[in-house]
């Protein structure tokens, strides 16, 4: 008897530990979207991207400190800085309303059709925008969005003004 | 320009006389002769005098002048501002501050004009002015002037003009691509041949500048409608691209005729809408294939647009942002106008523009049934007006109207989704794309009312909900 109690014990210990609980970054490769936009009067090309946060934090810094170590090891800088002249990676909390976007548009029942409505579950973006009047550099900006307000920081500034 | 000072003049006489080289009846306040018989009062040569306050002769020897008018930063063309001479060149009873005089310039002090209605009210040692402001829509400022014997240039209360309608937010533009920048994908059509880009950077650019300015002109505007009688397709999607969405779109419906594949339409919108807007999906498909491009309405179909959730969500959020302006300008429109069009994608928008925008897709507020989504499916684009602003104390009630917009057409990832697997979303596809039939722009427009509270912005109107 001692020996079932226990087999069931370190089942139900193994059952709890292969649970996910911790912050995982799920990239949207099918939400890519490239095309000519318009910045600041500009036409050049764009690249859109998209993540999910699963288990957010609920702090500013902690989700600041995610996207950025993100951001640091998946975004070449100096291949963006030469061909857009905007870029980001937006990210949305991993929930029942954005799940579906994993299925990007193959999601049958076209359960939401544009993560960009998602905003209750938007939690921050890496960005670049080329700079007004400067064809060669740019910037870089993190924004932050918690249910306690957003925040957003420059992160390098190459313009001349 | 005008005041409210309104009333009534009742004179029943049998005999009633008034002459006088200077008679002067004022009154703020009470002042009553009552008489059964007999109150007279003669002041031949100083006598009989009651005061309380002692007067100010104002004979030419009088330097007694108004050093200060006060008003709004902003007044909205055709309503009711009060301005006010809070500063003299010596201190006056409240029955002389009613003698203060006023007057307007829209030019800034080179034509001066004088009120002749409405009184001037004192309380505190401050003189009040009721004034309707009432420009054409050249005049950019208003000046009040207050004064004792002539205007004096230096005294004046110098007030921004603000005239409604003023454009409060703008997203996307009707018939162009999510950036801005060409055709929408899905207000493009043609027969196979692809060719980009469809707009030059000076056309759109021009004509984003007059749809944010004057709105949507069919005339003017016709072919970003696909209403221009030249002919030309404007095709973005090769026979390959059209033909690679599946293998049922080269089997079944390649080869189709049009009335074939109009008939599949039918068939799939019949079991896609009721009542009101089953009439309405026939009609958009009607104009369909009448390939004349253009502007469709259709009353049921706003109406329907209007009482969604999702369009109630938006007008919620909206409602907030205007009142979160006005409370910011101290109770004014000065901060209310935007007339930049947003495309969504720019730094900060998310979290500027919380409200989102109205949509109706197939899982949300039983859209799928009511007909909505296969009208409309998700809003392309909006514009929202700010019509009217009444406001009363520190309460106000606004208009406002929102235009929403929307592309009846397919693209490419519209047939990527599980669209290719329907037939008539198949030979909807084919025939904008490859028979050359050409969507149109779906307007939707209704106005609607809200009331505030200068003191109250979003945050505010959130919390009392």
């Amino acid at each position: 008897m001692k020996y079932t109690f226990l087999l069931l014990l370190i089942c139900g210990l193994f059952a709890c530990s292969t649970k996910p609980t911790g912050t995982h970054v799920i990239y949207l490769d099918k939400l890519d979207h490239q095309a000519t936009v318009e910045v600041n009067g500009n036409y050049g090309p764009g690249f859109y991207r998209y993540a999910l946060i699963e288990n957010p934090p609920n702090s500013a810094d902690s989700i600041r400190q995610i996207i950025q170590q993100y951001c640091d090891s998946a975004v070449n800088k100096q291949d963006v800085e030469a061909h857009y002249v905007r870029y980001f990676i937006q990210f949305y909390r991993l929930s029942d309303n954005t799940k579906s976007y994993q299925k990007g548009r193959e999601d049958y029942w076209d359960v939401h059709n544009d993560i960009n409505q998602e905003l209750a579950d938007y939690r921050g973006e890496y960005r670049y925008e080329r700079c007004i009047g400067d064809s060669l550099h740019g910037i870089w900006t993190m924004e932050i969005n918690t249910p306690a307000g957003s925040k957003m920081d420059t992160l390098e500034n190459k313009c001349a003004q | 320009m005008g005041d409210n000072s309104t009333g009534s003049l009742v004179i029943v006489a049998k005999n009633y006389t008034e002459n006088g080289e200077k008679v002067r009846w004022n009154s703020a306040g009470e002042t009553n002769l009552q008489s059964g018989k007999r109150i007279q009062l003669h002041g031949k040569q100083e006598g009989v005098s009651f005061h309380k306050n002692d007067p100010v002769v104002l004979n030419a020897g009088t330097t007694v002048k108004v050093l200060k008018v006060e008003g709004p930063k902003s007044v909205v063309n055709g309503n009711t501002y009060e301005f006010k001479a809070t500063s003299f060149s010596e201190q006056l009873p409240d029955n002389q501050l009613r003698l203060v005089a006023w007057a307007y310039s829209f030019d800034g002090g080179k034509t001066i004009t004088h009120f002749k209605t409405g009184t001037t009210r004192v309380e505190k040692g401050v003189a009040y002015k009721s004034i309707t402001v009432d420009g054409n829509t050249v005049d950019k400022e208003v000046s009040v002037y207050a004064f004792f014997r002539k205007p004096d240039t230096k005294v004046v209360a110098t007030t921004k003009i603000i005239y409604l309608p003023l454009v409060v937010d703008v997203y996307r533009t009707p018939g162009l691509n999510e950036d801005g920048t060409d055709i929408a994908n899905d207000m493009a059509f043609g027969k196979g041949v692809a060719k980009r880009p469809v707009y030059t950077k000076g056309e759109v650019d021009a004509y984003k500048n007059a749809y944010v300015n004057d709105g949507f002109d069919i005339k003017r505007d016709a072919k970003y409608a696909n209403a221009a009688s030249n002919g030309a397709y404007s095709a973005i999607y090769s026979e390959k691209q059209i033909l690679n969405t599946g293998y049922l779109m080269q089997l079944s419906n390649a080869a189709s005729s049009d009335d074939a594949l109009f008939l599949d339409f039918r068939i799939m919108v019949e079991t896609m809408a009721r009542g009101d807007l089953n009439d309405n999906i026939k009609s958009m498909i009607s104009k369909f294939q009448k390939n004349e491009g253009g502007v469709y309405e259709n009353a049921k179909l706003t109406a329907a647009a209007q009482a969604n959730p999702s369009t109630q969500r938006f007008c919620t959020g909206i409602e907030d942002e205007m009142a979160e302006r006005i409370k910011k300008a101290g109770g004014e429109l000065i901060n209310m106008e935007d007339k930049k069009i947003y495309t969504g994608s720019e730094a900060g928008y998310k979290t500027s523009h919380p409200y989102g925008h109205p949509a109706f897709p197939y899982s949300r507020d039983y859209n799928l049934i009511k007909g909505l989504t296969i009208a409309v499916n998700d809003v392309w684009s909006y514009k929202v007006t700010l019509l009217s602003f009444k406001q009363t104390g520190d309460n106000y009630k606004a208009r406002y109207e929102v235009q929403l917009w929307d592309h009846f057409g397919l693209d490419l990832p519209d047939m990527e989704k599980f669209y290719s697997w329907g037939a008539g979303f198949r030979a909807w596809f084919l025939l904008q794309h490859l028979r050359g039939y050409k969507p149109f722009l779906t307007k939707m427009v209704f106005t609607k009312e809200f009331s505030g509270n200068i003191n109250e912005g979003a945050q505010e109107r959130k919390n009392k909900r």
